[in-house]
């Protein structure tokens, strides 16, 4: 993307009241995430250090989320958790784009055979439902952070491979690529300069809005008991930990549940955002 | 063949299958390109005229070998070049270059105009690119100052400006204009048109001019050939077509130019009724029998070959020379 382009599309999400509250969420949830052992409470009940006389303590100032069934303070696991939780998003994207992208831009320059074989391959991978796929691999791979990971960026790879198929297929067509290849320009030069840049508009929308799919789906994982194992703390996990305590005790499960929804919400907002001003079609509002 | 003529097509075929039923094993085509022969001298503007569907813009795409002819014969300097392989051919391609009729998507958008131009010029290891891309710019009416800018920053005239730099850029012989000025202001066609003109005597171009203009054409060809239904119905200078000519479509065609003078208007003209019939079902003998104000019973049953009736000026018509 251009530079100056770059600014105008900042311009506008800063202008854009809900784009701007979850670029705001976003900031906060990264600076807590860095800052974690400077800004939480208890840094050593975060780490997973019990606390058992001050057991399921309701909020309180000492306590401000209250504490879960081992006496930790639920305010440290929830900012700790922002840690597990922005990890799982960034590697996630970051990996099913780095395996989607080279597939999907392959696939539609090349066309034939070489498409074929990818794109039955991305099929064979898009048939099953993404979170049984991810289960079925983190089962296989057991259970941890790093499988954690790597089940979802493997369910994760094809929607990109998908999308970047299709916007390859159709700028090849354009008459720029057409006088590229009659001036001798290699292949993997076009595909770099005139097929990617015009091809990742709706990719970067697709990954933005999916870093709040992953922490869901990671928190899923979780919460089902294969993914981040404890004491770490993890939202999904302080979920379905505190799940059995919703009734008596529900500062336990609500706060980390709350953590992922405004999380997720903030991604969706930011994602929302660009793709209006990505869109060529939503386009002229902004202008 | 004389060493004069750059460009030589003979019987030019491109056929395009087309399966309408999906359980129909027959698979029909739709002959968009059915025996164009034709040739360019070196220097000279060759038009290229006809209705929308007509196949001239297949048969400027085949001739460059974007599509691949289904028959016929594509000579380039005196070269076979119809079935040659694809790297031998990507040398000569480079001499071949097309200026495209929507100027915006010839450009990469994401692309500045020094890096659109500098593209081809550090294929060819040229040294000093920015030197080289200033002339370039320099020689189509543009400044440093567009250097720097990307396609939807300047207009359409000044887009188009850069398209043909890019083309200068690898010396090229011919060039394939497909309706360089359609998509443009009028006033900026003009300009256009001037630039092309101006080139093509500095350096010696070969033009191939794609159009359905006929008021555009006759100010920059030198040669004329009018298509209907993926055959050349007629062809010759300038002057034999626009003054002299034979063939009764190319006379409605005259006939449909707008004339700037309200008295004009009472004149009784030869209209075309209908419209061109698809090129998957041809009519039977002359293909413009079915729209013709002068067709007998023969045109449906033979087709007509083509009659000389001066030096260089071919009708395909069994009437030419009879039609008042």
């Amino acid at each position: 993307m251009k530079k100056d382009e770059v600014i105008r599309v900042l311009k506008i999400m800063f202008r854009n009241k809900l784009s701007l509250l979850g670029i705001i969420i976003i900031l906060v949830l990264m600076l807590m995430a860095i800052f974690a052992p400077f800004l939480a409470p208890y840094p050593d009940q975060a780490r997973g250090e019990p606390n058992l006389e001050e057991k399921l303590q309701p909020p309180s100032s000492k306590h401000l989320f209250g504490t879960d069934y081992m006496g930790r303070d639920v305010l440290s696991r929830v900012i700790y958790g922002a840690r597990i939780s922005l990890l799982v998003a960034i590697a996630v994207v970051s990996l099913g784009l780095l395996i989607g992208i080279p597939l999907g831009l392959l696939a539609g320059f090349k066309g034939g055979v070489v498409d074929t074989i990818i794109m039955r391959v991305t099929d064979i991978f898009l048939s099953f439902p993404p979170l049984l796929l991810a289960l079925l691999i983190s089962v296989t791979l057991g259970r941890g952070l790093e499988n954690t990971i790597i089940a979802l960026a493997v369910s994760w790879w094809p929607w990109y491979t998908r999308l970047i198929r299709g916007m390859a297929i159709s700028i090849k067509e354009k008459p720029y690529v057409e006088v590229a290849k009659s001036m001798g320009i290699s292949s993997w030069r076009i595909i770099a300069r005139h097929i990617l840049p015009n091809a990742i508009s709706p990719v970067v929308v697709q990954g933005t809005m999916d870093m709040g799919s992953a922490i869901l789906e990671a928190s899923a994982l979780s919460f089902l008991g294969l993914g981040v194992q404890p004491p770490t703390a993890d939202w999904g996990l302080m979920v379905s930990q505190g799940k059995g305590y919703l009734l008596n005790f529900w500062w336990y499960p609500t706060f980390p549940g709350l953590a992922i929804f405004i999380t997720v919400l903030a991604f969706n907002l930011v994602g929302d955002t660009l793709r209006e001003i990505l869109d060529p079609r939503l386009r002229r509002r902004f202008l | 063949m004389s060493i004069e003529e750059l460009v030589k097509v003979e019987n030019l075929r491109k056929y395009f299958p087309f399966k309408k039923r999906i359980f129909s094993k027959k698979v029909r085509y739709i002959k968009a390109v059915d025996g164009v022969s034709l040739s360019i001298k070196k220097g000279e503007t060759l038009a290229l005229v006809g209705e929308t569907g007509s196949g001239k813009t297949t048969t400027g795409r085949t001739i460059l070998r974007l599509y691949e002819p289904t028959g016929g014969k594509i000579y380039f300097g005196g070269q076979d070049i119809t079935k040659m392989p694809k790297k031998k051919f990507q040398k000569i391609r480079m001499q071949m270059q097309m200026i495209y009729q929507d100027p915006y998507s010839s450009l990469n958008p994401r692309m500045s105009i020094l890096n659109i131009i500098a593209e081809p010029l550090r294929e060819l290891m040229v040294k000093n690119i920015e030197d080289r891309v200033l002339e370039l710019l320099e020689s189509v009416g543009l400044r440093r100052e567009h250097m720097y800018k990307y396609p939807d920053e300047i207009s359409g005239g000044q887009q188009q400006r850069v398209a043909i730099a890019r083309a200068l850029a690898v010396n090229p012989k011919f060039i394939v204009l497909d309706e360089p000025t359609s998509a443009l202001d009028v006033s900026v066609q003009a300009q256009i048109l001037n630039l092309l003109e101006n080139l093509q005597k500095e350096k010696n171009f070969t033009y191939l001019f794609i159009s359905h203009d006929l008021s555009v054409v006759r100010y920059i060809s030198h040669r004329v050939a009018i298509m209907y239904l993926g055959k050349i119905m007629e062809i010759g200078m300038v002057e034999q077509i626009f003054e002299k000519s034979q063939h009764p479509y190319t006379r409605i065609l005259l006939e449909s130019i707008p004339v700037p003078d309200p008295k004009d208007r009472k004149r009784k003209k030869l209209r075309l009724p209908g419209e061109i019939p698809s090129p998957l079902n041809p009519p039977s003998g002359c293909p413009f029998h079915t729209r013709c104000p002068y067709a007998k019973d023969i045109c449906s049953q033979k087709e007509p070959g083509y009659v000389e009736v001066e030096s260089g000026h071919l009708v395909k018509c069994h009437f030419a020379e009879m039609i008042e």
